[in-house]
């Protein structure tokens, strides 16, 4: 579904990823784990398509598709969604308004007819239970004075509505109690099936007892150093980030 | 038969030519057309009457024409020094200049080498020829009739040079004194700072009007350039200037990396207007813009404000505070230009205003005029009373109305005091403040 | 929602749809300006002689004012000689039933989505239409007649309400109050007159069409809204005209007299034609509105959406002259390509207890100049007055500009006066999140900027903001690259 060979970008001439190779497939969870500055959100807001940051070398294909000849919302359109780390506020626009707009551009795109109001509110009812959001926050504007736990149930509601092939959460975990965390691992864990596929960038290993990854890589100074299976983020927690350092510098 | 606005132009027409003559052929070419350029101006565009936008609030010109005497004026010669000794503020060492009368009588002298002081009027003709790249080149006289006026009679003031990487141990202390018992006074002062790269500097500017037996004018003008990371911090302290015209014209221009902070009080006073221009030229720049004005019995306190963003990537913060009182009226005009170069400029700009009685007036109008579009710019302005719950609070605590009256005025004004950071300022202004807040009548 | 949906889905082109021009003919007077020509139109209008007189007193005023020169636009001089100020489409002298109108001129409405027929009652809204210089048809006259509620053409309440037109006219908008009121005093040629009785809350929205369609023609109407003691109207505005190279003229005013606990409405939708990209041609709208609440607790409310003209010069004002009376003014005025627009309100308070409340959104694009000038008087005897103001501008693209110039003054010290005003652009992260779910660029810059605008829309009536949001992405098509 997804290959990623290469990839070196920079933002303002600083170099952040220096050679990601990684492939997922349809029915994967694969999680990116690594310390701070390691370049995890580089990398979703790469895949995303963000502007800031500057391709220099390596390619992503998605889907049979050069992702990266593809403006973000032809990648969104193609079933790439990102939950992102910090979610924006849009004032005067609600979520459901914001979600019917993005729904109906995604089912043009696939040639399919654009959803009448009631059955993209059965919808929405439908997926609300899913992460256990109330009515209120669907006429609320988006993200608009949302705690910073409603934003990333939000995020997952949204991913819920949009059915994406390939789900990236980037630090989705940040800033969630152990309940709120419960909930979103629950979303995530009743939208997965073997047609789509995952990719959960976290610092944290916390996560990963509820959303168990089939791959685990370690990101370290814009380089997956290792991978491995779900045991490997338990190690991680253990022994700390200073053992992949230690590992990383013995290497170079 | 009473004075018109012709009349004073007339006037300071016959002041100029008189003026001219004196000079006798001792000035640069350059200073000369530049003072032909400032009165051709003043005489085209006249003094400013409240139909022009600028003073729609401020008649300081209808003022000057009641009570003006041409006859009267005091004469130009001062023959003996006055005792200006006990005027100036005890404790607050630095290096001196005493105007007494738009003359200046006393000048500390003694400054070490990366600083130099220099009367205006004592410039030899290369050295004016050197300062004309900078002298009229920020004071607008073709949109400020009293910038024309002060230009067109340039003369009396001072030169004071920041030398690269000074880093001065006192401030430069200015007094402009008014002493109008003997006569009508009008004045016309003017300042030209050069803060050179890295050079860091507190100049303190004072006022005061010491009697009201006739009619004090002063015309006070400045030019300050600062040079790539250049700081200053400029006062201007017009707390004795009770009976008093006063028009500043205060203009600065900052280059990469500087930073200016200007504190502005003004607590007495017939009619002053304060203009205070920031023209950013530089990158990665600070401008701070702090005021304070507390008008009370038939006085009017004017301050206008511009700052005009020309470069990218600068900052600037203003925050003017007032209480009017009495039948006195406040006048805030703030403006923030930001040009099409000067992206990802930040610029805010409050105003908070306090009316005392019912016959005070506050007239306030903060101005955005933005060209550029990666900016983040906002302005407020608020006028009001003192928040009831906040009374009631202190005074369920035991003080009474008055006190608690006067403890909240004075929280919201020494936030005025947060930024001034000299100990000797920052206790005699506070005695200023105090003293006129708990003295509230009611 | 379904107000957004539709916005979307009709947002489809970026040519000024209501440009076509209707062939129609016209009776027109001669260009330019001078007492025959009053004479010409009052008699065209067989107006009483009292009419004409006031009129007489108007353009002598003129002669003596100045054009202003302090709002913050641009233009060439305006020859005043070398416009028509009387064009009417020909027909009947007045209609006695909608089935009279000119096919021509009812298709003409049609077009614009103004369904002058009969079955337009089901939507409640009673239409005045104005074409040129002349009301063309008002419906449902009758059903309103029953409850006393007088909405006709202007010139025929100046023939069958002269008692009302007299004491009224003039009395909010004198006839020197400006350079523009005073020429539209001297020439108006029509418009709309409403007046709503004691105690009467009108049912439906009364709705005036303003269409400008022949060459070099000004449009001077006038609209008079008399609110007696407790009554209501919600009353709406809509503007268009066709594509022309030239400059048109419209010099409108709008009067609301508001009596005690009456309360008025009045929203605009303002899409006179911008001129092309590069600022050929568009209206040129000089257009005084105020309202007076004489009466104690009486409110006026002004919504506008200014998407439209070439210049606006614009500040529909409210005097708080009754206690307790509220004046609102909520604007979105949204300038692209050369548009200027110097666009505000003034609020001044006289009575006690006066409060008045301004939300203002200005949206600049393309080579666009946006300004909000706004004064907030309180007046000595205005006790406890308040005023919130809250002027946002939104910035797209370099080469546009906004600016802000509210004028407080302040002369009672029980007036609580809160202004807040921002500057900002439209934001690439905001941007960026809506692309990430799908949105293209310009449908999220829509959304954005109608959420942006929501106060003030969530102001208009429902089927004026379906339009309103629709005008508003229309205009800023293609801003963003």
């Amino acid at each position: 579904m997804l290959k990623v060979e290469n990839l070196k970008a920079s933002v303002e001439g600083k170099s952040i990823l220096n050679g990601i190779d990684l492939t997922v497939n349809a029915g994967e969870v694969h999680a990116i784990m690594g310390p701070n500055g390691s370049g995890k959100s580089t990398l979703a807001s790469i895949l995303a398509g963000r502007e800031s940051y500057e391709v220099t070398d390596g390619s992503i294909t998605f889907l049979n598709q050069d992702l990266l000849e593809l403006a973000p919302e032809e990648r969104a359109r193609e079933g790439l969604f990102l939950a992102f780390q910090y979610p924006v506020e849009i004032p005067g626009v609600t979520t459901t308004n914001f979600l019917k707009t993005a729904v109906n551009q995604i089912r043009e795109h696939r040639g399919q007819e654009a959803l009448d109001a009631v059955t993209f509110l059965k919808l929405i009812k439908e997926k609300m239970k899913l992460v256990k959001i109330d009515d209120s926050l669907l006429s609320r504007s988006l993200n608009d004075g949302f705690s910073g736990g409603e934003k990333k149930r939000n995020e997952i509601f949204q991913m819920a509505v949009l059915e994406p092939k390939l789900a990236i959460l980037d630090e989705t975990d940040s800033g969630l109690d152990i309940d709120a965390l419960k909930v979103v691992a629950n979303g995530v864990n009743s939208l997965r099936n073997k047609d789509n596929a995952v990719v959960v960038v976290t610092h944290y290993q916390r996560l990963l007892d509820y959303i168990v990854p089939d791959f685990v890589h370690v990101l370290y100074n814009g380089k997956i150093v290792k991978s491995g299976d779900k045991d490997l983020a338990l190690k991680l927690e253990a022994k700390g980030y200073d053992w992949i350092r230690e590992n990383a510098e013995l290497a170079t | 038969m009473s004075t018109t606005e012709k009349d004073l132009r007339e006037h300071f027409n016959q002041k100029y030519s008189s003026f001219r003559k004196t000079l006798n052929g001792s000035q640069s070419p350059k200073i000369d057309e530049l003072r032909e350029h400032a009165i051709n101006a003043l005489n085209q565009n006249g003094f400013p009457l409240t139909r022009d936008e600028e003073y729609k609030y401020t008649p300081i010109t209808r003022a000057l024409l009641k009570s003006f005497k041409f006859t009267e004026e005091h004469p130009d010669e001062i023959t003996m020094v006055p005792p200006f000794g006990e005027h100036l503020i005890s404790g607050l060492n630095g290096y001196i200049l005493v105007f007494w009368n738009g003359k200046l009588v006393f000048n500390s002298g003694d400054t070490p080498k990366n600083l130099s002081i220099s009367p205006l009027q004592d410039l030899s003709k290369e050295q004016q020829e050197r300062l004309s790249q900078y002298l009229g080149k920020l004071v607008n006289y073709q949109l400020d009739a009293y910038a024309a006026l002060n230009t067109a009679l340039l003369n009396q003031g001072s030169v004071i040079t920041l030398k690269e990487g000074t880093n001065l141990d006192q401030p430069v202390v200015i007094y402009h004194l008014t002493d109008a018992s003997q006569g009508p006074v009008y004045t016309q002062t003017r300042h030209l700072i050069l803060a050179e790269k890295n050079a860091k500097a507190t100049v303190i500017e004072i006022y005061k009007n010491l009697s009201e037996d006739h009619q004090g004018f002063q015309n006070v003008a400045s030019e300050i350039y600062l040079e790539d990371a250049a700081q200053l911090d400029l006062f201007k302290i017009q707390t004795d200037t009770a009976g008093a015209l006063l028009v500043d014209n205060t203009n600065i221009e900052q280059k990469d990396n500087s930073q200016v902070r200007c504190h502005t009080i003004t607590t007495t006073g017939d009619i002053i207007r304060n203009n205070l221009n920031i023209s950013v030229k530089g990158q990665n720049c600070e401008s701070h813009m702090n005021g304070l004005y507390l008008v009370n019995g038939t006085s009017l306190i004017d301050n206008h404000t511009l700052v005009d963003h020309r470069m990218p990537n600068s900052y600037s913060n203003e925050l003017y505070k007032g209480i009017v009182d009495d039948t006195a009226t406040g006048v805030f005009n703030g403006k923030i230009y930001v040009q099409p170069d000067a992206q990802k400029t930040n610029a805010f700009q409050s105003n908070k205003n306090i009316l005392l009685s019912d016959k005070a007036t506050m007239n306030t109008k903060p101005q955005l005029e933005i060209w550029a579009n990666d900016v983040k710019c906002s302005h407020g302005a608020t006028t009001g009373q003192l928040d009831a719950e906040q009374v009631f609070y202190l005074r369920s605590r035991g003080l009474d109305e008055k006190q608690a009256t006067g403890l909240l005025l004075y929280a919201f004004a020494t936030e005025f005091l947060e930024q001034v950071s000299l100990p000797v300022l920052n206790e005699y202004l506070e005695r200023i403040i105090a003293d006129r807040l708990y003295q509230l009548k009611s | 929602m379904s107000k957004d949906d539709q916005i979307l889905e009709e947002f489809t082109s970026s040519e000024y749809k209501y440009g076509f021009e209707t062939t129609i003919d016209t009776d027109s007077a001669p260009k330019g300006l001078n007492e025959d020509i009053i004479r010409f139109i009052s008699a065209k209008k067989n107006e009483p002689e009292w009419m004409l007189e006031w009129r007489l007193n108007a353009f002598r005023k003129w002669k003596t004012m100045k054009e202003p020169k302090w709002p913050n636009v641009s233009y060439p001089e305006i020859d005043y000689q070398d416009i028509i100020y009387y064009s009417a489409p020909k027909q009947k002298a007045s209609p006695s039933s909608l089935d009279e109108v000119d096919p021509e001129l009812r298709e003409t409405f049609k077009k614009l989505g103004i369904s002058l027929e009969e079955q337009k009652r089901l939507t409640g809204v009673a239409v005045d239409a104005v074409m040129d210089s002349v009301s063309v048809a008002t419906t449902f006259k009758d059903k309103l007649a029953e409850l006393g509620i007088i909405f006709c053409s202007f010139s025929e309440a100046v023939q069958n309400h002269p008692e009302l037109v007299k004491k009224y006219m003039g009395s909010v908008v004198p006839i020197n109050d400006n350079f523009f009121a005073a020429l539209n005093s001297a020439v108006f040629s029509d418009g709309s007159f409403c007046y709503i009785p004691k105690g009467v809350r009108c049912p439906m929205e009364l709705s005036t069409y303003f269409r400008i369609n022949a060459a070099n023609t000004g449009q001077f109407e006038r609209t008079l809204i008399i609110a007696e003691e407790g009554s209501y109207v919600s009353y709406l505005e809509g503007c268009t005209a066709p594509m022309r190279d030239e400059n048109q003229l419209h010099a409108a005013i709008v009067e609301i007299y508001a009596e005690k606990d009456a309360e008025v409405k009045y929203s605009t939708v303002q899409n006179w034609y911008p001129g092309n990209k590069d600022g050929v041609g568009g209206i040129y709208n000089f257009v005084t509105k105020r309202g007076l609440c004489n009466g104690s607790g009486s409110k006026i409310s002004w919504t506008q959406v200014e998407t439209g003209s070439a210049i606006t010069w614009k500040y529909p004002s409210c005097i708080l002259k009754g206690d307790n009376s509220v004046g609102e003014f909520y604007s979105v005025a949204v300038t692209n390509n050369m548009q200027q627009a110097d666009t505000g309100t003034k609020m001044i308070h006289i009575g006690k207890n006066t409060k008045s409340r301004i939300v203002s959104k200005g949206v600049s694009a393309g080579k666009s100049q946006n300004s909000y000038r706004g004064l907030v008087q309180i007046m000595p005897r205005a006790v406890n007055a308040r005023n919130f103001s809250q002027c946002d501008s939104l910035l797209m693209g370099d080469k546009c500009g906004a600016h802000t110039f509210p004028y407080i003054e302040t002369g009672n010290k029980s007036a609580q006066i809160e202004h807040e005003a921002t500057t900002s652009k439209i934001g690439e992260d905001q941007i960026f999140y809506c692309n990430q779910r799908g949105i293209d660029t310009e449908d999220a810059v829509a959304l954005i900027v109608n959420g942006y605008c929501k106060e003030v829309l969530n102001q208009l009536p429902m089927e004026f903001a379906v339009e309103a949001q629709k005008l508003l992405a229309l205009t800023l098509e293609g801003s963003v690259g």
